[in-house]
């Protein structure tokens, strides 16, 4: 420790105040299970302390079984409106989760990619998620430089730009191939630069044959490399990523197609896959690298990141865009629990109108000698159970809604996304419950102060 | 006459201030050690019992030197740990040690590299400091680290040359 230690001690204790360590340390030592449970229960905590008070010494309950009883389609309209609307709120919440998991889970196989200085958001856009981009190609010489590095285990490239009925054709290695699916579902990988192999949702067969086009989208150019058929030879695995709809051909297929050199010498010419020759090779827009070790993969960005080259963590990236979108969902839980209590405020102010309706048999009840408290028990009784059921019913829409959703962005995006209700949604939809059973208390009041003469003669 | 040696004098003293103080300001933000350099530590705020200490990492020696790990007073274990997508999760491992060549640099940051301090003996609070040493293969550096908000992404000073 530096002479200066004692002087820096004292500025950080200053600057930390009291804390109760015991808590905070108890807190900690919690399983995350135990913590989520013990939120959620702290959430709910106030539903549950008003329902004790305000039942308190009565047994309200026949009496509102029989009010739910005879207005039953008034209150199934009111539960389905509080259900919808925690319905949507949960499954949103659950959808943002689980979009972020779907796209860490595609973008976990590309360890470390090297490409030219630029923008890794576009390049990994490109490399990952197979987003056209157009991009400055890496030499041979850096190529051979980043294989042969003693900690690499994988340097593969990845050659972007053509197309095949809007499905990305990517030029790369085997290995690869092998990285991305592990065992192919079917087939084999492609041994000559006229096989290709496909992912698992592209709509070819082993047997077909294709013509790539030059390009991607609408400006693609059909026919540009018309003579040089590919014949599918195997199929991948189901990566949950664009890969699935992309087709894999030998790197060294997507140059000749381009007219360009084959990444081997004369003497190699029918080769595929490395050791390429950096003379004859035409250049990669990205390549894949990856060491088996996590340590080494930190070497090797620190290694290739240089003046001329960018190294980057796609899951780095991916984590940080998924750190900026932090306060969109934060953002979001506020506005599905604004839209909850809206609603509910809504259904609140019916029930106001609603206890009209039971105004003479409440003002018959006080007659009778009914105390105060019991009427305004049934009346929060009543509103607390429409509210309870429509949010536990509001849990099976948003489990509904939530797989709905999935597969309505696993078909735009091709990212897989697997959605399911959790903690965060069950705390959300405690805090829901809490909040407007407090809100219910005010129909319960004005209930309780109608005038009981005049509701009895009306 | 007078005027402009009294003016004289408080510029010569302002100014040595003011080296002092650079000094002072390098001193909180850089530590050396035969040629490696850490360059603005700092960690994020938390009452938690955990917390990630990130650093820049300068190799200026001539050799290739390993990142270990560290010490800290104010925590039971300092480990080196790595960022990775583990099943679509966000998680960090230990890593053991992480070569720097001579001339590189290593960042450790937000969802690369970082130290994990684990078993905090007391929370980290938004423009604290505290000292700990980061262990190479050559020996320990000890650096100044700063406590930034518990939201932050870099060190406040980050982007200044030392």
């Amino acid at each position: 420790m530096s002479p200066t230690a004692g002087w820096w001690r004292m500025n950080r204790l200053q600057a930390r105040g009291p804390m109760p360590e015991t808590i905070t340390d108890l807190w900690n030592d919690l399983p995350v299970l135990a913590q989520d449970a013990l939120v959620f229960a702290l959430y709910l905590l106030p539903a549950v302390l008003v329902g004790i008070v305000v039942v308190a010494g009565y047994r309200p309950w026949p009496l509102v079984r029989a009010m739910l009883g005879r207005y039953r389609w008034t209150n199934l309209l009111f539960i389905a409106l509080i259900a919808v609307s925690v319905g949507i709120g949960v499954g949103l919440t659950a959808q943002e989760r689980g979009l972020r998991k779907g796209t860490a889970r595609a973008a976990e196989k590309f360890d470390l990619v090297v490409t030219a200085p630029g923008s890794e958001v576009t390049m990994m856009m490109a490399a990952v998620y197979l987003q056209p981009v157009d991009a400055p190609l890496l030499s041979g010489e850096v190529y051979n430089e980043i294989a042969g590095h003693d900690y690499v285990s994988l340097a593969a490239p990845i050659a972007f730009g053509d197309s095949y009925q809007g499905a990305p054709v990517v030029g790369t290695t085997a290995q690869f191939i092998y990285h991305l699916s592990g065992e192919l579902a079917s087939g084999r990988a492609f041994a000559t630069s006229l096989e290709a192999v496909i992912g698992a949702a592209v709509p070819l067969e082993e047997g077909d044959a294709f013509e790539a086009a030059h390009g991607v989208g609408a400006s693609a150019e059909e026919g540009a490399h018309a003579g040089h058929a590919y014949t599918v030879v195997g199929r991948m695995q189901p990566t949950g990523s664009p890969w699935d709809r992309a087709i894999l051909v030998p790197v060294e297929a997507v140059w000749e197609v381009h007219g360009l050199a084959s990444g081997h010498a004369p003497e190699r010419a029918g080769q595929l896959g490395p050791p390429f020759d950096a003379e004859y090779f035409p250049g990669t827009p990205a390549i894949l690298v990856r060491a088996e070790e996590l340590w080494a993969n930190y070497a090797l960005h620190s290694e290739f990141t240089r003046a001329d080259l960018m190294a980057f963590f796609p899951g780095t990236v991916l984590a940080q865009l998924h750190s900026l979108l932090g306060d969109v969902r934060q953002v979001m839980s506020i506005m599905a629990i604004v839209t909850q209590v809206l609603v509910t405020a809504g259904v609140l102010a019916g029930l106001v109108i609603l206890t009209k309706l039971f105004s003479r048999r409440l003002a018959l009840l006080r007659a009778l000698g009914a105390p105060r408290r019991f009427v305004f028990s049934v009346v929060w009784t009543y509103a607390a159970a429409l509210i309870g059921t429509g949010a536990v019913l509001g849990l099976g829409v948003g489990v509904v809604a939530t797989a709905a959703i999935s597969r309505a962005v696993s078909a735009r995006t091709d990212i897989l996304v697997q959605s399911s209700l959790g903690w965060t949604e069950l705390q959300l939809v405690a805090g829901f419950v809490s909040l407007t059973v407090l809100l219910a208390l005010a129909p319960a009041f004005i209930a309780l102060y109608r005038p009981v003469v005049a509701d009895l003669s009306g | 006459m007078f005027a402009r040696g009294l003016f004289a004098a408080a510029f010569a003293v302002l100014a040595a201030a003011t080296v002092v103080s650079a000094e002072d300001h390098d001193d909180h933000h850089v530590s050396e050690l035969n040629g490696v350099r850490a360059v603005h530590a700092w960690t994020r705020s938390t009452s938690g019992n955990t917390a990630l200490v990130f650093v820049d990492i300068e190799n200026g020696s001539d050799a290739i030197v390993l990142i270990e790990g560290g010490h800290s007073e104010d925590a039971a274990t300092v480990e080196l740990v790595g960022f990775r997508l583990k099943d679509g999760q966000p998680v960090y491992e230990p890593v053991g040690s992480v070569p720097v060549s001579p001339g590189k640099e290593m960042q450790l940051a937000p969802e690369r590299l970082a130290l994990r301090l684990s078993g905090l003996r007391q929370p980290l609070e938004e423009g604290g400091e505290f000292e700990m040493e980061i262990v190479f293969d050559i020996g320990e550096i000890d650096v100044h680290v700063a406590v930034e908000a518990a939201d932050a992404t870099q060190h406040s000073h980050a982007g200044h040359s030392h």
